[in-house]
């Protein structure tokens, strides 16, 4: 039977560590690439389409949000010092991103409401 | 004395190893024997055997089993984990596991929770790297009553 509940409570697995986040921050690209759809044509109205990949777009992206905390601020030194070392897991749709990179620099709001937002960028998701 | 042993898990985990920027797979964990810091698991486990058999003890009527269950709490009649075979402990294991499963004293989701806190210290998937939580979830639950039962025979039962 199909399944209609909207996932918005996903769970968030960094080098087999399970990570609070932020709710209503994660996201991801499963980094199947972008795709062009390109006419040809054979005169006389003879017309097919090419499929044209993007290949520079082929990799996954996975973006998540945490608390200000001690330990998140922690984790983020760890993920951001292990460049093309770090898996990532969304449990909630049983996909993996291997030889994840921190690709921004996170702002670090210590403020009542501070967030880090952090951006990976690695192989795509399988 | 052992002071660890080695698992071979049914069905394999991934996990991410220290190395390497990609999930890997394994079937092999070590088992490092409790230490003090490990004390409040190590003492709750020991009380959920200890109970489970003596809850058992007070059902048994007829003096030939009551002799059989009172040898497996005897520790001088015991035979050490390191003088069992690998199937040898894995029965022993076994029958400890379905005593406290069958155990009305024992809560078994309690049980798996001390375990599993116990396991993040003491079990490790590679040198220096420690199972967790999300890898521990990936295991089965019959490769969890068997790491269980190996845990117990290997280090709580005689100590």
């Amino acid at each position: 039977m199909t399944d209609f509940t909207q996932i918005s409570d996903p769970e968030i697995v960094v080098n087999d560590i399970t990570v609070f986040v932020v709710p209503d921050s994660v996201m991801y690209k499963s980094g199947k690439g972008e795709r062009k759809v390109l006419p040809q044509s054979a005169g006389n109205g003879n017309v097919q389409q090419v499929v044209s990949r993007d290949v520079n777009t082929f990799k996954g992206m996975v973006k998540f949000s945490v608390r200000s905390t001690t330990e998140s601020i922690a984790l983020k030194e760890q993920w951001q010092n292990n460049e093309g070392a770090n898996v990532i897991e969304l449990g909630s749709v049983n996909l993996t991103m291997n030889n994840a990179t921190m690709i921004n620099d996170p702002e670090i709001n210590l403020t009542s409401d501070g967030v880090v937002e952090m951006e990976f960028e690695g192989a795509q998701l399988i | 004395m052992k002071t660890e042993f080695t698992f071979t898990l049914t069905s394999p985990v991934t996990y991410k190893p220290d190395n390497s920027g990609e999930q890997s797979e394994t079937s092999t964990l070590t088992l490092k024997a409790p230490t003090n810091k490990q004390r409040t698991q190590r003492n709750k486990l020991k009380q959920y055997v200890l109970q489970s058999m003596f809850e058992r003890q007070e059902k048994i009527q007829d003096s030939e089993s009551l002799k059989n269950l009172q040898d497996e709490v005897d520790t001088d009649k015991l035979k050490k984990a390191e003088d069992m075979t690998d199937e040898e402990i894995e029965r022993q294991g076994e029958i400890l596991v379905m005593s406290l499963y069958g155990s009305k004293m024992v809560d078994s989701n309690v049980l798996i929770e001390e375990f599993l806190v116990l396991l993040q210290q003491v079990c490790f998937l590679e040198k220096d790297k420690n199972i967790t939580k999300p890898v521990f979830e990936k295991m089965t639950p019959d490769d969890t009553d068997r790491l269980l039962g190996a845990y117990l025979v290997n280090f709580i039962r005689l100590s």
